[in-house]
């Protein structure tokens, strides 16, 4: 009869703890680097409620579950994993009540072959967390068909559709994203914002 | 010489593997100088810290919340779980000390009771990534805090601000501690430096060498080992701070090392393995 009282007790207890949680799962680039994949952990810890935060450093998956009542948006997520200095890539919402939440995907629009211009573009950085928030940068812009950035070499080959892109227009999104080009430079402000892996030597004038 | 050095070359227990290590050795012909011998595939491990206690090699696996020993096959055989990102690790008077990033806490564990103590400091940790020991003196790099704190036997010291000076720093991730210096990798200003024991900087090694990350070290009678993690490569210095050897062959994001009985090992972060080097002399 007792143990048939506590089950009842702790059940209850249990129900009663149980918060509604959201599901949050964010596909993160370029997490090379323990240090800063472990930063990007710690500092999601910080966020009263969060529970469950899981990264995976070889996937780059970044998961957590967060109150439902809080109604964390998606904008909000990914705002505050860029400011961490990170790319997310996708992030899906599984709300508690069984909505689903997602980063529309990019578009992908055919580019005819004759306007389609390659070029290679020295782009300063340092890591894999640089080359994803280069990549990223470059994917935002219409008409890219094709970029690779290298590490070592800081060079960055892309195809792009003539019309609509120019090595001038490239570079000044990269520069907007913090790193450095030959035609176009960083603010200050931004680059002072990239993780501690990222923080490449400035280029001089 | 350094505690640790002490305490690793009286180890024994890792002779056999040495003995493998030597079999496999190929000998190069001209200066002295630190020559490749095996590679130990760690399956399933992403080593970041290193350290020998007693018979066993241990490494901080970091990516699975644990700490593991592995044998000269690169075999898990033992391993300590449950951990809150463990980083780098030291060995001292019997117990493994294991920095937890997680959980900015500083945790001895004993591994054959696997009893665990804290080890108890004078300020508030943030992301502890270092232990050394020396003695009774013992040291923390506190990671996010850009500090030092150091324990000289009677009080506590911290030493150290964000900055990019000289005695400043971004991101320590490593040091040591030895006779009369505590040696520090100072990760994202890509340098070590070297201060006296009152926290005072005396000299900065590695700026002409453009390291990308400097994320380990090791310090050993007459020589400095710095992993260059993002270059891909292990940096040999002498004390002055003169480079003798760039060591990067097969290396990719190799994150600490440690000499135990003449032996080099090195730990890669990205290929999942351990190199171990023989001195030629």
């Amino acid at each position: 009869m007792i143990s048939l009282f506590m089950s009842f007790l702790l059940m209850s207890t249990v129900a009663f703890a149980q918060k509604p949680m959201d599901a949050f799962e964010v596909q993160v680039d370029g997490l090379g680097c323990p240090f800063c994949a472990y930063g990007l952990e710690k500092k999601f810890k910080e966020f009263k409620g969060i529970k469950e935060v899981k990264i995976d450093i070889e996937t780059g998956d970044f998961s957590f579950a967060y109150p439902a009542e809080k109604a964390l948006s998606l904008a909000a997520v990914v705002s505050q994993v860029e400011k961490a200095g990170y790319s997310p890539m996708k992030t899906v919402i599984t709300r508690a009540n069984g909505l689903v939440e997602t980063d529309a995907p990019l578009e992908v629009k055919d580019v005819a072959l004759a306007a389609v211009q390659t070029k290679d573009l020295f782009v300063a950085g340092n890591c894999e967390m640089c080359e994803a928030r280069i990549l990223k940068a470059t994917s935002r812009l219409e008409g890219i068909t094709e970029a690779a950035w290298d590490s070592k070499t800081k060079m960055l080959h892309i195809s792009f559709d003539s019309k609509q892109q120019s090595e001038n227009s490239i570079s000044q999104a990269i520069a907007l994203a913090g790193h450095d080009t030959k035609l176009h430079k960083a603010q200050a402000s931004t680059y002072e914002t990239l993780p501690m892996c990222c923080k490449y030597e400035r280029l001089k004038n | 010489m350094s505690y640790r050095f002490t305490f690793l070359r009286q180890s024994l227990g890792l002779l056999g593997l040495l003995i493998l290590m030597g079999s496999c050795a190929k000998k190069a012909a001209g200066s002295q100088e630190w020559v490749l011998s095996k590679t130990i595939s760690l399956t399933g491990v992403n080593p970041i810290g290193l350290a020998v206690l007693g018979d066993s090699l241990w490494l901080s696996d970091g990516d699975h919340n644990r700490v593991v020993a592995v044998n000269g096959s690169g075999q898990v055989i033992d391993s300590i779980v449950s951990l809150e990102r463990p980083m780098h690790i030291a060995a001292h008077q019997g117990q493994l000390w294991i920095t937890q990033y997680g959980s900015d806490t500083v945790i001895g564990v004993h591994p054959p009771s696997m009893k665990r103590d804290v080890l108890a400091v004078s300020d508030s940790l943030d992301a502890p990534a270092a232990v050394s020991f020396f003695g009774k003196e013992k040291a923390i790099a506190d990671f996010y805090n850009h500090r030092i704190l150091y324990f000289n036997g009677d009080s506590w010291l911290s030493f150290g601000k964000e900055g990019k000076d000289l005695g400043d720093f971004y991101y320590p991730t490593d040091l040591q501690i030895t006779e009369q210096f505590i040696w520090v990798a100072d990760a994202y200003n890509n340098r070590v430096q070297v201060f006296d024991k009152e926290g005072q900087f005396v000299k900065v090694i590695g700026v002409p060498q453009k390291m990308n990350a400097a994320t380990g070290l090791f310090v050993s009678e007459d020589q400095l080992f710095v992993t260059d993690f993002e270059n891909h490569r292990l940096l040999v210095f002498y004390h002055d701070g003169q480079l003798a050897q760039v060591l990067e062959q097969d290396l990719e994001k190799p994150i600490d090392a440690l000499i135990v009985r003449d032996s080099l090992y090195v730990a890669d972060y990205k290929k999942s393995q351990l190199q171990l080097y023989y001195f030629d002399r």
